[in-house]
């Protein structure tokens, strides 16, 4: 009997042997290892990576630059629509109100940007783990793009939340906080202006050498893109000589302009998106104070084309109470644009050559972009040879041109450092009048009340 | 027992000693007749002792009593399982395996036999004297006259074989002497005659073993063995049998002598039915006596007296420690984590259900078991952290013969009551705040989407001049009057309708058990258009077969369709929709401004769009949308008795549900017509062509899970003596895997399946606003698995019944991402203990013979699947200007990432009284989160604002207590079952520091130390400003303020007022029966207390917004000085200022209490028992009839709410559900 019972136990045990080994070969770890969404990937290959910057509803959409416009002066709003606002980051920005701007909400130029920053540090320290041999093209073309960005938002930020960047002075000005990892948990202080614009033009140089001469998609920045941001940048720093050659070289590569003759005038919105102008496609963050059922142009501006400028018809259109709304966006739409585009280095080119007394040339560079302007036949070359009338006039087309591009705060900023082309804006609402004088410290906007609370640092004075 | 051997070997040796070889035989003569009457009163039950423990003994006795049981099996030829031997380490154990035995008597003392649970009657048996043999004698000379018992010549074996049985003997006639007091004196045997009987439960015939038997007057007492039968010695020629059993009345039925035919006695249920409780953790089931973890397991009578078509929601008011909350889903002892899933795991017959779980048929749910405390829950390890709801479907039971049980019943519902919600903007208020803002200019505007309502567009003809001031008053007189909601309910509401039908077949003969059912449910819903059709065919069959191998095969299948008709609900959130809305005047359906204002509609037919009107009344029931479900789950198992003890037991379950989700958009649904004309060519003036053909819009999408769950696993069951041992060890492997995909398909022609491609690939301009757009390609495709494997064991150790030590462990380790391999796997255990209080000697607690006492400890599991520990992409497809696939990113790694724990401390006690008409139990618990998945707020200049980790901790907590009484018994009966839960939870570690107060007045995400999880706060009131009815509050400094900007946003979280707890610290539910014979009446009172809401307060910003939305208060405003008397309602500001809204929305002037008593439902049943006398063909039917939803019998706010349809930050969440009333009858045949 007791045999019996050692046999059974015996069987028992190897029984549970068999069952035991049977499941434990046919579940080695592997089988842990599957995907709990297909959907989810630990990134891992250059395609990877390239997909993250290829969300063009983050990467090509919300890019900073709207508050900018919000303040310009362009867009004006009635008191009723003022009043019904309802974000108090824009009523208070609208009268470049002194104090407690964000009235504790988060301020969306600030985070979409940081957020854009985080992953392209993201795809920059996933690069550095992938070999680049075998890959060069596309490594080099990613980290290039990734480069892109990052500069195209330090630069976009430095415009609101910098002060203008003026040479010497700004070694001791307060940049941006530069975070050039991804580690989120790092706390970084504001560097200084000089830094800030140094790590700028130091990613589009190098993105410039790593990227192509051109992609299969607008969304995605080439060469031609990185001069193009590069005269952008150094224009806005007053550094003409720089801005003329990456304009130049733009030009060499991409002149092709859109003949407003060719466009339905009648159209809703006449610039179809992704149009032959534009070479890098980017949207900015809208707000409800510049949507066109909102704002109105101000009239001043609007009057400033003439009747046989096509700008008349194409960018506007006329309400029946015949306010003056804006239609002509290079994204196709109600959104503004404010990537890269041929028009913008046109007239670069045409300010640095003027700037640098080569009026003829700059005139010349400025005459063949206004003939598409202007319907066929009817433009008149501009002539003279008086520096001052001639740039008076590039930067009076400049804005007509580039209007809802949001470069208008940054030109602002630029110019109202020379007492010839300063400018005071002025709002009157509900009988009240606001004015931003030139140079004023309400030209740079504070740092958000978020940061400010989770990662204290020196705030814009005001 | 010791002891006890000793005097009877003590004896033996004087006699062998003194009196020499011849006085030893005679006394084995003798005692050889105890052998054999000993097994005879065995075999007929009126022994009940299954178990006698002999002291230390050589291998001889061994052997010796190994051969004399086998003996006595081949005398009797009885199957082994009635007497065998057995042997522990150093005792030997003679024992009947008779399921009964409860627990062995004791060592070392001279009770035997005392108190076999509390229904044993059976008097202890002291040995006092040596008298006791000669007492023994005469017991035996009686017996033997009277049962006349064939004797067999037995081998003189040994003198250790006859002490066993002089052991039992002693046993029994010390039994019957102190049970009658005739025996005591050696007299009056020869009078005495037996009484035999059988008792039943009167419910279903089942019979009832350990019922105690006694003679009125009399002290004996015996109690009924194996179905239900007694045998009891009756000396007087006439008395009175009482009968009675825990959870039963007690019956009384006369008997004479001459009457020798047995008794049929039947006993009726008292409503408390003390039943041994089963409860099943879905890997084993076990005795609730014998439990020591924390389980709640709702009524059985209950459960299945309530209609619904879904089984969870029958738990709600009637289990413990359970509480469905307002927000939705279910919390088993209150909150346990901050942000992971808080929802507990449901088990459905033993694995995890991977479907839908309203697609159960209740009426084929058994049984259902909740898992509160560590001990209970923890074998599901990394998921039980929130409780575990156990269901078991039904089976067949062995040995029944074939129960055919129909169940119909319908159900017939009153409309939603529309008028509920007391803050209702109407329509009066609503053209008052028209007739202001027009006059503040707001419409001006006349933009192709700004929708003008007809009040403005009449105000704008006044304006004009060409509608007089005359016909505007009467217009707007007129609009004054009417009522959308009136419409709604005529045009779009109906009385709902259930229907439910049941069948089942269940029964079992020895070697194999089946249980089948059909069901059919159909509900039309109360939004017309809307409804639910469920079939549900389950078998499970058990059969055994050769050897030891038990197999199960069941199989489940669940079909369910599903029509919606969203028009309504669409409606009421258009710009269009106003309170004066009529959807049928004139004669005619009337159409609602959708998108586009009137004149552009009325006008766009001339420029050759179709007709671009929304006229709800017309597109009701037009769109064909339907969700069909399929769910198909098998069940298979096997299991191997090794040999005693050891079962190996194999599980494979397999589970398929599919969900196809169709929604057919026809030519003339507004949803095409305005797809097809936005995205028409238009140029000079009128449509050329179309880019979305006109025709149908069809839209699919198909889900299918798929479940495999493997289960290995060990039980092994002994018991020595006085130890009893249960263990229970296996692995098992999960893999659940998800797959959807969906498509639009446009020009569809459902005739012929036919469809035109579109261009998903570039922009179109829209008409009319011109922005550019894709068509909408509905193309996706998704999936993904869930894998676990898991290995768990579970022991429980128990000595003489009394102690009980358990144990848990288990091991999970899942495919969640970037968790490494090393903290994949955290194992988590429980310990608990269980202590029979009232078996101990020194109890004498006479009015309560039960009471035991549980303490158990350890860690459940959670986890939350959103996060992962490795940065993580996820991909996309279609990135708008490319339509290139894109990847965002779902998670910034957090390499730290930890599984949540929550350790558990339950304390219990369980007790009974002496008649089993009051029983309950009483539970303290303390939790503790720890490594809770918290936010940890970042800079914005992160790039991230919130992060997800380990980074928080929590404690809580509470109570459940239970009683269960009879509280009148005769003729009219009434029980009552009493539940009350406290629980309490606070937030001990949270990293997030205390910012913005917004975000703690507006939301229940940002948890506070010391605070509980779901807590209420506002800004603090200092009443309205009495010069300009500003609301005005305390800044930080303690100072009133009204700079609200300050008060809203920068408050810091000291200077807001806490109010309490969203969620109920008490809750419960009391349930009363009342019966008299087959009528019964229940009816159950739920009770939520201690806790708060926020009622919808008036926003001016929100009234001028651009859809008006108001607030009935707005009537009662500050408007001049002295209001702020009788109102907290500021004054009206134009235009609004949202922080002074936001204020006043969020301050503590809108909070309420939610404290509320609720009847919410009555059965009333009458069950004609037809019983087997009957000649009717069925056994029992059963007529009842439920109220649901009765009502609030008591509710502490004024402000008309019902607390548990409102959200906790002030907005109405729909209606309360409306009464049912449902009627229906049960038979079994």
């Amino acid at each position: 009997m007791k045999r019996v019972y050692n046999n059974k136990t015996g069987t028992a045990f190897i029984l549970i042997g068999c069952i035991c080994m049977l499941f434990n070969v046919a579940c080695t770890d592997s089988w842990l290892e599957a995907k709990p969404d297909k959907a989810l990937v630990l990134p891992r290959s250059l395609k990877d990576y390239q997909s993250l910057l290829d969300n063009t509803a983050e990467f090509n959409n919300l890019l900073t630059g709207g508050l900018g416009e919000v303040g310009a002066g362009d867009f004006l709003l009635s008191d009723n629509d003022y009043l019904g606002l309802a974000s108090p980051l824009e009523r208070n920005v609208y009268v470049w109100k002194n104090e407690n701007v964000y009235e504790g909400e988060p301020n969306p130029e600030w985070s979409y940007a940081y957020e854009r920053i985080l992953k392209v540090n993201i795809v920059l320290e996933g690069l550095d783990k992938i070999t680049r041999t075998g890959n060069e093209q596309q490594w080099d073309h990613l980290r290039g793009s990734a480069l892109f960005f990052r500069a195209l938002d330090y630069f976009n930020l430095a415009q609101l939340f910098c002060q203008p960047y003026t040479g010497p002075g700004a070694a001791t000005a307060l940049g941006l906080p530069l975070r050039l990892n991804a580690n989120v948990n790092e706390k970084k202080g504001r560097s200084n202006l000089d830094d800030t614009y140094g790590q700028i033009i130091s990613d589009l140089e190098d993105a410039y050498n790593l990227l192509p001469s051109s992609q299969d998609y607008k969304t995605r920045p080439n060469k031609v893109a990185a001069d193009g941001l590069l005269a952008r940048i150094y224009l806005s720093t007053g550094n003409y000589e720089r801005a003329l050659f990456h304009s130049n070289r733009f030009l060499l590569n991409q002149e092709e302009l859109i003949d407003y003759n060719d466009l339905n005038i009648n159209a809703n919105f006449p610039i179809a998106v992704l149009s032959d102008e534009v070479v890098f496609h980017g949207n900015m963050i809208m707000y409800t104070a510049l949507l066109n059922n909102r704002h109105q142009v101000s009239r001043e501006l609007f009057d400033s084309y003439e009747t046989d400028d096509l700008r008349r018809n194409v960018f506007f259109a006329s309400t029946e109470n015949s306010l003056i709304r804006f239609k002509g966006s290079y994204a196709g739409s109600r959104t503004f644009f404010v990537g890269i585009a041929t028009d913008e280095q046109y007239l670069i080119k045409a300010e640095c050559l003027i700037r640098q007394q080569k009026i003829a040339e700059g005139l010349t560079v400025l005459n063949k972009l206004l003939r598409t302007r202007w319907k066929k036949g009817a433009y008149i070359d501009f002539v003279t040879d008086d520096v001052n009338e001639a740039l008076h006039f590039v930067l009076q087309e400049r804005r007509k041109q580039l209007l809802a591009r949001g470069v208008r705060w940054s030109d602002l900023r630029r110019l109202n450092v020379d007492p010839r082309f300063e400018i005071t804006l002025n709002r009157t609402l509900s009988g009240m009048s606001h004015v931003l004088s030139p140079n004023d410290p309400r030209y740079v906007l504070p740092i958000p009340d978020e940061e400010m609370l989770n990662n204290p640092m020196e705030q814009n004075p005001r | 027992m010791k002891d006890y051997l000793h005097k009877v070997f003590k004896l033996f040796g004087r006699y062998g000693r003194i009196a020499g070889m011849m006085r030893i035989w005679r006394f084995l003569h003798s005692a050889r007749s105890f052998a054999i009457l000993s097994v005879e009163m065995t075999k007929r039950g009126v022994l009940t002792p299954r178990r006698l423990v002999i002291g230390k003994c050589s291998t001889r006795v061994q052997d010796c009593l190994r051969t004399y049981s086998r003996q006595l099996r081949q005398v009797f030829d009885w199957p082994s399982t009635v007497l065998r031997v057995g042997f522990g380490n150093s005792r030997s154990v003679v024992e009947d395996r008779s399921k009964r035995t409860r627990r062995v008597p004791e060592e070392g003392n001279t009770q035997v036999g005392k108190n076999f649970g509390s229904r044993s009657k059976l008097a202890q048996i002291i040995l006092r004297h040596q008298s006791t043999y000669q007492q023994v004698g005469a017991m035996v000379n009686m017996t033997l006259n009277q049962g006349g018992v064939a004797l067999r010549a037995l081998k003189p074996y040994t003198i250790y074989l006859t002490a066993l049985n002089v052991l039992f003997c002693v046993c029994l006639a010390r039994a019957r002497q102190s049970s009658s007091p005739e025996a005591d004196h050696g007299v009056a045997f020869q009078k005495s005659y037996p009484i035999t009987g059988t008792v039943l439960n009167a419910a279903d015939d089942t019979p009832l073993d350990g019922a105690t038997i006694s003679i009125k007057g009399r002290q004996n007492t015996v109690l009924t063995y194996a179905e239900g039968k007694f045998r009891i010695l009756a000396t007087d020629s006439t008395g009175v049998l009482v009968i009675s059993y825990v959870g039963y009345q007690t019956a009384e039925i006369p008997f004479t002598k001459s009457n020798n035919n047995p008794l049929t006695i039947r006993l009726e249920s008292n409503g408390a039915q003390l039943e041994e409780v089963q409860v099943s953790t879905g890997y084993q089931t076990l005795p609730k006596e014998r439990a020591t973890g924390s389980f709640a397991t709702p009524d059985g009578e209950m459960l299945n007296g309530r209609v619904s078509t879904d089984v969870l929601s029958r738990l709600n008011g009637i289990t413990s420690g359970v509480l469905f909350n307002r927000e939705g889903g279910i919390s088993v002892r209150g909150q346990s984590t901050i942000f992971a899933n808080d929802q507990p795991l449901i088990v459905v017959d033993n694995f995890p259900y991977s479907g839908d779980i309203t697609n159960i048929n209740p009426n084929d749910v058994e049984n259902i078991t909740v898992l509160k405390d560590a001990a209970a829950a923890s074998i599901w390890g990394a998921r039980a952290g929130n409780g575990v709801i156990v269901i078991t479907t039904r089976s067949g039971r062995s040995k029944d013969p074939l129960n055919v049980s129909v169940n119909s019943n319908v159900t017939i519902g009153k409309k939603s009551n529309l008028f509920y919600a007391p803050n209702y903007f109407s329509s009066p208020d609503f053209i008052e705040v028209e007739r202001f803002l027009f006059t503040q200019g707001k419409y001006e505007n006349d933009a192709v989407d700004q929708i003008i309502s007809p009040v403005i567009s009449a105000l704008k003809q006044n304006g004009e001049g060409t509608l007089p001031d005359d016909d505007l008053s009467l217009l707007l007189a007129d609009f004054s009057g009417r009522d959308v909601r009136e419409q709604a309910l005529k045009h779009f509401y109906r009385n709902p309708i259930m229907l439910q039908n049941a069948l089942s077949f269940r029964g079992g003969t020895g070697k194999s058990t089946y249980y089948m059912s059909a069901g059919y449910d159909r509900n039309l819903a109360e939004l017309m258009e809307n409804s639910f059709d469920r079939i549900t065919i389950n078998t499970l069959n058990t059969f055994e077969t050769f050897r030891k191998f038990v197999f199960t095969v069941g199989l489940n299948y669940v079909q369910t369709s599903t029509k919606s008709d969203n028009t309504f609900s669409n409606t009421m959130n258009l710009p269009g929709y106003f309170p004066y809305t009529q959807f049928f005047s004139d004669g005619k359906a009337q159409a609602l401004d959708y998108a586009y204002n009137r004149s552009f509609v009325d006008d766009a037919p001339t420029k050759g769009f179709l007709d671009w009107s929304y006229v709800p009344l017309h597109e009701l029931g037009l769109t064909d949308n339907k969700s069909t479900a399929n769910d198909i789950r098998i069940n298979t198992a096997v299991k191997y008795t090794l040999t005693k003890g050891l079962d190996v037991e194999g599980r494979y379950q397999y589970q398929k549900f599919n969900q196809l989700q169709r929604t057919l958009n026809g030519t003339e649904t507004y949803f095409a017509r305005d797809m097809i004309n936005r995205f028409s060519m238009f140029t000079d003036g009128t449509v050329s062509g179309y880019n979305v053909p006109v025709g149908a819009i069809l839209s699919e999408g198909n889900g299918i899970i798929r479940a495999h769950n493997i289960r290995g696993q060990m039980t092994y069951n002994n018991s020595w003596a006085l130890h009893q041992l249960n263990v229970l060890a296996g692995v098992e492997w999960m893999d659940v895997s998800r797959t959807r995909s969906s498509f639009v398909l446009y020009g569809y022609d459902d005739d012929v399946a036919t469809f035109s491609p579109v261009n998903f690939t570039e922009t179109i301009q829209q008409n009319p606003l011109g922005n550019y757009a894709y068509i909408p390609n509905g193309t996706t495709v998704s999936g993904g698995v869930d894998r676990f494997r898991s290995y768990f064991a579970n022991a429980s150790y128990s000595y003489k019944g009394r102690y009980i030590l358990s144990g848990s462990t288990r091991i999970d380790a899942s495919n969640y991402f970037g968790v490494t391999t090393n903290q994949k796997k955290v194992p988590l255990w429980s310990v608990g203990t269980k202590w029979l209080l009232s078996d101990e000697p020194f109890y004498n607690l006479s009015w309560l013979p039960y009471m035991n006492i549980r303490l158990t400890y350890g860690y459940n599991g959670n986890l939350d699947r959103s996060v992962t520990g490795l940065t993580t992409f996820l991909y996309r497809t279609n990135a708008t200007l490319t339509a290139l696939p894109y990847a965002r990113i779902s998670n910034v790694g957090n390499p730290e990432l930890r599984w949540e724990k929550i350790g558990i401390l339950n304390l219990g006690l369980d007790f009974r009284n002496s008649n089993g008409r009051l029983s309950g139990s009483l539970e303290y618990y303390r939790k503790r989160g720890r490594d809770l998945i918290g936010d940890a707020v970042f800079a914005p200049s992160s790039g991230i604002s919130l992060l997800r980790g380990n980074y928080s901790n929590m404690a809580g907590n509470g109570m459940d207590i239970q009683f269960q009484g009879a509280i009148v018994d005769k003729p009219v009966k009434w029980s009552a079952n009493l539940l009350v839960s406290y629980n309490t939870d606070q937030v001990t570690r949270y990293d997030v520091p205390n910012t913005n107060a917004l975000n703690y007045v507006a939301s229940n995400n940002y948890p506070i130390v010391g605070k509980p999880v779901y807590s209420l706060y506002s800004y603090q009131w200092a009443g309205l400003n009495p010069e300009t009815g500003n609301p005005m509050g305390y800044d930080g400094k303690g100072e009133i303020s009204e700079d609200y900007a300050t008060l809203t946003q920068q408050a810091t979280v000291d200077a807001m007022v806490y109010n309490g707890r969203i969620r109920p610290p008490w809750f419960g539910g009391l349930v009363n029966t009342l019966s008299y014979r087959g009528l019964s009446v229940s009816f159950n009172i739920s009770f939520k207390l201690g806790h708060y809401f926020r009622r919808p307060a008036l926003s001016y910003s929100q009234l001028f917004g651009t859809k008006i939305i108001g607030n009935s208060e707005y009537v009662d405003r500050w408007q001049k000085p002295g209001d702020e008397m009788y109102t907290n309602v500021p004054s009206l500001q134009y235009p609004a200022n949202a922080q002074r809204d936001r204020f006043y929305q969020y301050s503590e002037v809108t909070v309420e209490k939610a404290d509320h008593i609720r009847l919410q439902d009555i059965t009333i049943g009458y069950d004609l028992k037809t019983g087997t006398d009957s000649n009717l063909p069925v056994k029992n039917l059963r007529i009842y009839a439920y109220l649901n939803n009765v009502g609030l019998l008591w509710k502490a706010n004024n402000a008309g709410y019902d607390p548990d349809f409102i959200t906790y930050n002030g907005s109405v969440q729909g209606y309360p559900p409306a009464r049912t009333f449902a009627l229906g009858f049960k038979m079994d045949f």
